[in-house]
């Protein structure tokens, strides 16, 4: 189909681009494993993982990783248990007035962070969720719902009807039929949501910032953050640092990749 | 409400969440599918309860009282005196409040200009029949929207240090003219922030589009071929108009991100040197958290919720009402 | 679900927040713990890591043995934490007994005015506060009855041990390599300099991407040119001051010189302040300008020194304060032990600790070695100047609640020469003026 000089420019371009992307990205490892930089030549003479482990207790980024997780995997589980029941009835359920409703949740999609970040730090602070994880996840729950019900209610719309109408009409069998049938179908839309939202309460960073005055329950991202302004020339230790905050997503990103960009790429066909 | 407008807001204009991945993509392909009721029953607004008290009391409440705040002079404690507009007129009349807005004019070329541009180009080339090895591509390029903002500054940083690998490579290859203080300059440091954010954007701008080259009918592409087309015509003949959906989503999301840029910013120059990296929402963050005028950021954050409402209609309306006409 | 993963970590904080029933039921009285009572006196403070956060977990640890019965709860913040949620937190019902608020607008001026803070001028006298700290010192912790002015009225804070003048550091080696002599004046400095920049030493290592590091060089300029007197005069708004009036046109004509003349290094934009931090450490600079507590290894430390620039009268004059004040919350039941706390942490025993773990006291502390760190020695002479001449000048961008900012932004265009010295004051002045109203 494609001449050969065609096909050759093909791979030249985006071998260019993606050296773009990689040659930064695996510099950050070789820093991080490299004794000798100083802002100036890097040299691999000697590689080595002793930053890996000076990082790690300079930076208590032991502690941050924790938290990043429990904000991570408390905002996964809330989005889910909150918008796969909503995204259900959207989807397959007739609901007067359910068209405005939804269009209310959208437009939740559409409200920037920084709208809503400094009446959330007040109110928050009144209702004590400042002082625990409670607010982190609250904020990113809130913030994460809209796309989550938007996006199971696309999938259920797909669900064949007489998958639907195998079941009886009262709603405890449609809730029967809900988490028995439909959601383990919809095993992969679910998983794309889950680790979407995972990924964004993860890399999150202005939420956390004005959200968890705590030093003890920062996440990772604020961690590191005050970690490159403490030791900011330790380039080294500062690499090594964010390869460890990056590595469990980067190694999420490469086992889930394939499900992930196809769920995504699938999913966007409908527009 | 036009029966229509509902599906033309969650197909196009989609999900804005910060930095976000995942656009107006819904799985799979819609099968008209609504089982009929008899009657209008509760349990649906059961269903959808629990979110809407989540979504109202977290999100809507902050949300209302943010406007509120923003026509007083609160300054964070006690009492919030009524003032009126004043807090939205200084927006105009303040000099770095201005040259935030100012600011935010060339992060819209970095943030989302560059990242379709590009996108765009890299999608097209993805997404070309008879090509392999695509996935590898794919997976890379869309690698740097996995990382924490965080990351990419420690990436950058070390990079574009005074005496750092760029520099030095420039020297090493004879271009030592063109060595610069990348990141403390009055002149470039914006330009240089807006390209890592490109540098971020790009991977998201490119599987989107790949998603609509992949729906574009390949009878369109067997038929330019047969016409004699040239690759770069068949860009423009057909790959191009049948990505206005996805345009919409990645226009629309990546300039709302310009509007609320913050992280990158923040963690490298905090919005100097001088004022010349300021954004809205530093803007805003210093309003609220350093000088105690909490009505001030609060009009800011106002203005920068009308501005994506804007945005988002506008784009909206251009591509759908041209798909409509 | 996610409440469930919630009711734990809610459960620790309440148990660990509320003292024990007993002691809640007795609460009320402000005495001192009666035998078998159990109290938990709660404290806030911004230094959650290093050796500042080492000093308050042992001084707390000494504080309960001597008063059995006591519990000290601490909570430890981050710096912009603190000084962007202290007001909030000091208003809460359930806030800290003891908190830390920074000195100026943004902490103790905004604390008193909103009437959150136990006034401490009894315990003051009773404890002699104002004879065991110069008057310059305790004054950054006080506020008029009106609360609109700063450094008279009410104290409102406690200084605590915790202290350090601002300073420059130097390398002993490549000091005496030029056969220079530690500078005392603003001429010495610059000859200094000028010699080193003819032999191609960086004069004074400065890295401004973070923006905060050129209040030192600023400010110690200023002390050369300015008396303390009017310097302090002007942050507590005596005398209807103006930016001009204070020689701040000239001090930052003299940094702007610098920065043409090559004083800083290339590119001083682009480097953040550790990275500067770094450089002087390694070798490669003359002077670093910054405030006591940075170190490098031993050996670098060792061939390190500090020093100030003396006031114009010849006097050590140097920007001093205490590293944490602490003051007593409204909502605290326990306002007399809160009271012998803040004693305790401002007095010798506290000062041992502090010289201890390397950390400058703002009271000379007896019988106690310094240790064989020759920096660290070096800094404790320079405090002790400082002392013996009563020459602490508040900070001058304790001003304003937005100053620090202003001053940073502008310290940077005036650096890169986008300002001149008489812009750089007139930025200062309008940010002055319209906190001020004047």
């Amino acid at each position: 189909m494609l001449s050969r000089f065609e096909r050759m420019t093909n791979y030249a371009v985006l071998t260019v681009c993606a050296v773009t992307v990689l040659v930064p990205v695996v510099l950050l490892v070789f820093l991080a494993m490299g004794p000798t930089y100083g802002g100036g030549i890097v040299e691999f003479s000697s590689l080595h993982l002793g930053n890996f482990v000076r990082a790690w207790n300079a930076g208590d980024l032991g502690t941050g990783l924790l938290n990043s997780a429990i904000y991570s995997v408390c905002t996964v589980m809330a989005t889910a248990l909150l918008a796969i029941p909503a995204g259900y009835a959207f989807g397959t359920m007739r609901m007067r007035g359910g068209q405005v409703l939804f269009v209310v949740l959208l437009v939740g999609m559409m409200v920037p962070v920084t709208a809503v970040i400094v009446p959330m730090y007040y109110d928050f602070l009144s209702w004590h969720l400042l002082g625990n994880y409670g607010g982190l996840v609250a904020a990113n729950t809130a913030l994460s719902v809209s796309f989550g019900v938007f996006w199971m209610r696309s999938f259920f719309r797909t669900v064949p009807s007489p998958v639907l109408e195998s079941a009886t009409v009262d709603g405890a069998t449609r809730w029967g039929t809900l988490w028995r049938v439909c959601v383990p179908m919809g095993r992969p839309a679910v998983t794309v949501m889950g680790l979407l939202v995972f990924m964004w309460t993860w890399n999150g960073y202005l939420l956390p910032l004005v959200l968890v005055p705590s030093s003890a329950m920062q996440p990772g991202a604020l961690m590191l953050g005050n970690f490159q302004q403490r030791y900011g020339t330790e380039y080294s230790l500062m690499a090594a640092g964010a390869v460890i905050l990056a590595l469990p997503i980067v190694v999420g990103y490469v086992v889930f990749q394939r499900r992930l960009i196809a769920g995504i790429l699938s999913g966007a066909v409908k527009g | 409400m036009p029966s229509t407008a509902p599906d033309v807001l969650l197909t196009d204009a989609g999900l804005v969440r910060p930095a976000s991945v995942a656009a107006g993509i819904a799985p799979g392909p819609a099968v008209a599918s609504r089982p009929r009721r008899r009657k209008t029953d509760l349990w649906p607004y059961l269903y959808v309860l629990p979110v809407l008290a989540v979504f109202g009391v977290f999100l809507l409440v902050p949300l209302v009282q943010g406007i509120w705040y923003s026509f007083t002079s609160w300054d964070g404690i006690g009492p919030a005196p009524w003032a009126g507009l004043s807090n939205y007129i200084s927006i105009w009349t303040n000099p770095v409040m201005r040259e935030g807005l100012a600011n935010t004019g060339v992060l819209v070329l970095f943030y989302a200009g560059a990242p379709i541009v590009a996108g765009l180009f890299t999608a097209a080339l993805i997404g070309r029949r008879g090509m392999r090895g695509m996935g590898f591509y794919r997976t890379v390029l869309f690698l740097p929207q996995v990382l924490s903002s965080v990351v990419v500054i420690v990436i950058w940083r070390l990079l574009l240090a005074p005496a750092g690998p760029v520099n030095q490579s420039l020297g090493a290859m004879g271009l030592g003219f063109l060595r610069a203080d990348w990141l403390g300059s009055f002149s470039i440091t914006l330009d240089v922030l807006g390209l890592i954010g490109s540098w971020v954007a790009f991977g998201f701008c490119m599987l989107l589009f790949l998603a609509g080259i992949q729906a574009i009918p390949t009878e369109l592409y067997d038929a330019a071929k047969v016409d004699g087309a040239s690759p770069v015509r068949e860009f423009f003949a057909v790959t191009l108009p049948g990505l206005r959906g996805q345009m919409a989503v990645a226009m629309t999301l990546s300039v709302i991100g310009a509007f609320q840029a913050f992280d990158i910013i923040w963690l490298v120059t905090q919005g100097g040197p001088g004022t010349s990296s300021v954004t809205p929402a530093i803007n805003l963050y210093n309003d609220a958290f350093v000088s105690q005028n909490v009505g001030a950021a609060a009009a800011m954050g106002v203005v920068m919720l009308g501005a994506s409402l804007v945005v988002t209609l506008v784009i909206v309306r251009l591509v759908e009402g041209r798909r409509n006409a | 679900m996610k409440h469930r993963r919630h009711v734990l970590p809610l459960a620790v904080v309440a148990t660990l927040a509320l003292p024990p029933a007993g002691a809640m039921a007795q609460g009320s009285s402000r005495h001192l713990p009666a035998q078998g009572q159990h109290i938990t006196l709660t404290e806030l403070d911004w230094n959650p890591t290093g050796p500042d956060s080492t000093f308050f977990n042992e001084v707390n640890k000494a504080f309960e043995q001597q008063h059995p019965g006591v519990t000290v709860q601490r909570t430890a913040i981050s710096f912009n934490a603190d000084v962007s949620t202290i007001r909030l937190r000091a208003a809460s019902p359930s806030a800290p007994c003891i908190i830390g608020a920074n000195e100026g607008w943004s902490g103790v001026g905004a604390l008193a005015k909103d009437n959150l803070l136990v006034p401490l001028n009894k315990y003051a006298q009773q404890y002699h506060w104002f004879t065991r700290y110069p008057t310059a010192v305790l004054a950054q912790q006080m506020v008029s009855a009106n609360g609109k002015e700063l450094g008279t009225g009410t104290l409102y804070e406690m200084a605590t041990v915790l202290a350090g003048p601002q300073s420059i550091y130097y390398n002993k080696q490549l000091l005496s390599q030029l056969h220079l002599a530690v500078p005392s004046t603003l001429a010495q400095l610059e000859h200094d300099m000028a010699v080193a920049k003819a032999h191609g030493i960086v004069p004074m290592e400065l890295g401004l991407q973070d923006q905060v590091q050129i209040t030192v060089p600023l400010y110690q300029v200023l002390d050369a040119v300015t008396p303390a007197k009017q310097l302090s005069n002007f942050v507590y708004g005596i005398g209807k001051p103006t930016v001009a009036s204070i020689g701040m046109t000239k001090a930052a004509g003299v940094i702007q010189t610098w920065a043409k003349d090559g004083y800083f290094p290339k590119d001083e934009l682009g480097i953040s302040s550790s990275q500067a931090q770094n450089n002087f450490f390694a070798g490669q600079g003359l002077f670093f300008p910054a405030w006591p507590g940075y170190s490098g290894t031993a050996a670098q430390d060792a061939r390190t020194g500090v020093f100030a620039l003396d006031g114009p009268n010849g006097r050590a004059e140097d920007q001093d304060n205490s590293n944490q004040p602490l003051g007593i919350t409204r909502s605290c039941k326990y306002v007399s032990l809160a009271a012998q706390y803040l004693n305790y942490v401002s007095g010798p025993a506290a000062g041992r600790v502090a010289v201890h773990l390397g950390l400058v006291p703002q009271i000379s502390v007896q019988g106690s070695s310094a240790g064989g760190d020759l920096l660290f020695r070096s800094e404790l002479g320079l405090a002790n100047r400082v002392a013996a001449s009563n020459g602490y000048v508040p900070y001058f961008d304790l001003s304003t609640l937005t100053m620090l900012t202003t001053l940073e932004r502008a310290g940077q265009s005036l650096v890169a020469g986008r300002m001149t010295p008489q812009a750089f004051t007139a930025a200062l002045q309008s940010d002055y003026s319209a906190f001020h109203g004047s």
